[in-house]
């Protein structure tokens, strides 16, 4: 494609009109102001007003953002490790043992952007540029599905070669991709923002959630990092979730990349585009929230340099008070991180996580690790049974379950039964029936042996004896060659 | 033609749209019975009306190519009139 069609298309994407519908009085909900008032005012907070939002945190309420300045400025480590506590419990009350486990997928790192933190940037000349065909991604899908994946998240840089029809033929391809009795049940995707009707395109192909990371709330940051491209524009960034909900995309996941500003403002960033969400939609608020941390990436100083980047006590502390801000929320925490450092921080309240990652485009198939063309070098390179097994050694069940989105548990359904505390009713008979197929069809010995154990232990405490009774009997049937069964 | 279903439907309709016209007739005729509505996009059965129901298994049942019915305590309408039940929903959401 010409430099000139480029430019041309890169013109046409951002429709000022799907920005505008969602400001208030010509401002968009990232008040910085109020969160700068919130910070200031919450300094030294009394460990009785501490405990008291802890204790609205455990029923399962959002927080203001006066509560979640409070719970940052919180500098008694006695405190915060019953805040770490509280996130636990908080997880076990709405999601209990359970590990949603995916694979990101890579699919172009073409990009027309110049994000200063980003190994695929446009005018980084040391990455290498890939973008894979409807075979290769067959390939690829293919290599995940016989280590036992069934939920993706697919990445695409943002460019016209990967535009919507392109991202909607690679979903179908992944949807139809097939091996054995394995299968990509769930599809999610982390791309471009994209206008109303272009998503229209996705949700019509069955997307799961659709992922746009703000990267930074801060404005004059985010003006400095990214200095070109489309991404320049904050606000066709911000409201690229609030698209995704009118164009009938019910399931959204929104992020910051931590060490680009101040991780106390981010953490508000993330609470305040929370509450805008819920307030313009009907109380669905993101399905998932995530919380990168800034990795080393080919020929990328910044990534080394930058004075915001966040230490692993820290990155514990913010990961914390998102879980306490929204705690019905999901949260994803990925391979970025070091082995040690996800297996510490899981135990705050994360429900998610990604395992067997390897993020350089077409990687999977050639097992290998491509750092040049990757985004960002992972710190966990653990192989997803490994994971598994050691997630089991810490007592979670991995789960595969894709039943939510194809049961209309979705939106305004979900976020229902998220908040009253009784989704792990379902999501947890459905994360045993996921777990059981992984271990027949995919676990090595080691991992059965670690593992298995979680089948009995999970089904007899599931607290609903007629639940228990179908789940027993749906594990019959899988052992005797059934899949996919979910309630 | 599930006779009084249909009957009910229309009678909702009047003041209704078409899913909670549907979803309110048949909770009348099969109390105790819980339903959520979806629009399907591929495998995606996106939440368009009803209960959340979030303890209770389900059955769903593809309408057309284009709605999804999901339902809890399916087992209080009886085996042989479901078919019917479908078939007048089908006839409903045309």
């Amino acid at each position: 494609m010409s430099n000139q069609a480029v430019l041309e298309w890169m013109e046409r994407v951002v429709k000022p009109e799907q920005i505008e519908k969602y400001l208030e009085q010509g401002k968009d909900f990232v008040d910085e102001e109020l969160i700068r008032q919130s910070l200031n005012t919450a300094i030294n907070p009394e460990k009785s007003l501490l405990r008291d939002i802890m204790s609205k945190s455990l029923d399962l309420q959002r927080l203001d953002p006066d509560e979640t300045a409070a719970l940052l400025n919180c500098t008694d480590e006695e405190i915060w490790e019953e805040m770490y506590q509280t996130g636990y419990q908080i997880k076990e009350k709405v999601y209990g043992r359970r590990i949603v486990t995916f694979a990101p997928l890579y699919v172009s790192n073409h990009c027309v952007n110049s994000c200063v933190y980003c190994g695929f940037r446009k005018d980084n000349t040391e990455t290498m540029r890939k973008q894979l065909s409807l075979e290769e991604l067959g390939k690829e899908v293919e290599s995940l599905v016989q280590k036992g994946h069934k939920r993706l998240i697919m990445v695409y840089g943002e460019h016209p070669d990967s535009d919507v029809h392109y991202i909607a033929d690679t979903l179908t391809k992944a949807y139809q991709t097939k091996v054995g009795h394995g299968e990509i049940r769930r599809v999610n995707v982390n791309a471009a923002p994209m206008s109303i009707e272009d998503l229209e395109i996705l949700r019509d192909i069955g997307i799961g959630t659709f992922q746009v990371f703000q990267e930074t709330y801060h404005h004059d940051t985010y003006r400095r990092l990214h200095p070109r491209g489309i991404k320049a524009n904050y606000l066709w960034r911000l409201y690229a979730l609030h698209r995704a909900m009118d164009a009938g995309v019910d399931d959204v996941g929104i992020g910051a990349l931590f060490g680009l500003y101040d991780w106390k403002f981010e953490v508000m960033g993330l609470l305040l585009h929370t509450i805008d969400l819920e307030k313009r939609f009907n109380g669905v608020g993101p399905h998932t929230i995530s919380f990168p941390r800034i990795e080393p990436a080919l020929n990328t100083p910044f990534t080394r340099h930058s004075p915001y980047l966040v230490d692993d006590a820290t990155f514990k502390k913010l990961v914390t008070v998102i879980r306490l801000s929204v705690p019905y929320t999901g949260m994803i925490l990925t391979a970025r991180e070091r082995p040690e450092v996800r297996n510490e921080v899981i135990k705050t309240g994360c429900t998610q996580i990604d395992a067997g990652s390897n993020i350089g485009v077409g990687s999977y198939q050639e097992e290998t690790m491509n750092y040049d063309r990757q985004q960002f070098i992972l710190g966990d390179n653990r192989s997803l049974d490994e994971a598994i097994r050691d997630m089991a050694k810490m007592g979670f069940i991995t789960s595969f379950c894709t039943a939510d989105y194809r049961c209309g548990r979705t939106g305004e359904c979900f976020m229902g039964i998220a908040k009253s505390g009784k989704i792990h009713n379902l999501c947890m008979p459905n994360a045993i029936l996921t777990f059981k197929e992984y271990l027949l069809d995919y676990a090595s010995e080691a991992t059965k042996d670690a593992a298995s154990y979680l089948i009995n232990q999970e089904l007899a405490a599931l607290p609903n004896p007629a639940i228990q009774d179908k789940v027993k009997g749906m594990l019959v049937r899988i052992e005797a060659g059934e899949r996919d069964l979910f309630l | 033609m599930h006779q009084p279903l249909f009957k009910k439907v229309s009678l909702y309709q009047e003041h209704n749209e078409i899913l909670p016209a549907c979803h309110q007739a048949l909770q009348d005729i099969y109390p105790g019975i819980k339903v959520r509505w979806a629009r399907i996009y591929g495998r995606r059965w996106a939440f368009q009306y009803g209960d959340s129901f979030g303890d209770l298994p389900a059955v769903k049942y593809k309408i057309n190519e284009q709605m999804g019915l999901i339902i809890s305590n399916q087992e209080l309408i009886p085996d042989q009139e479901l078919p019917l039940v479908l078939d007048t929903l089908r006839k409903c959401l045309l």
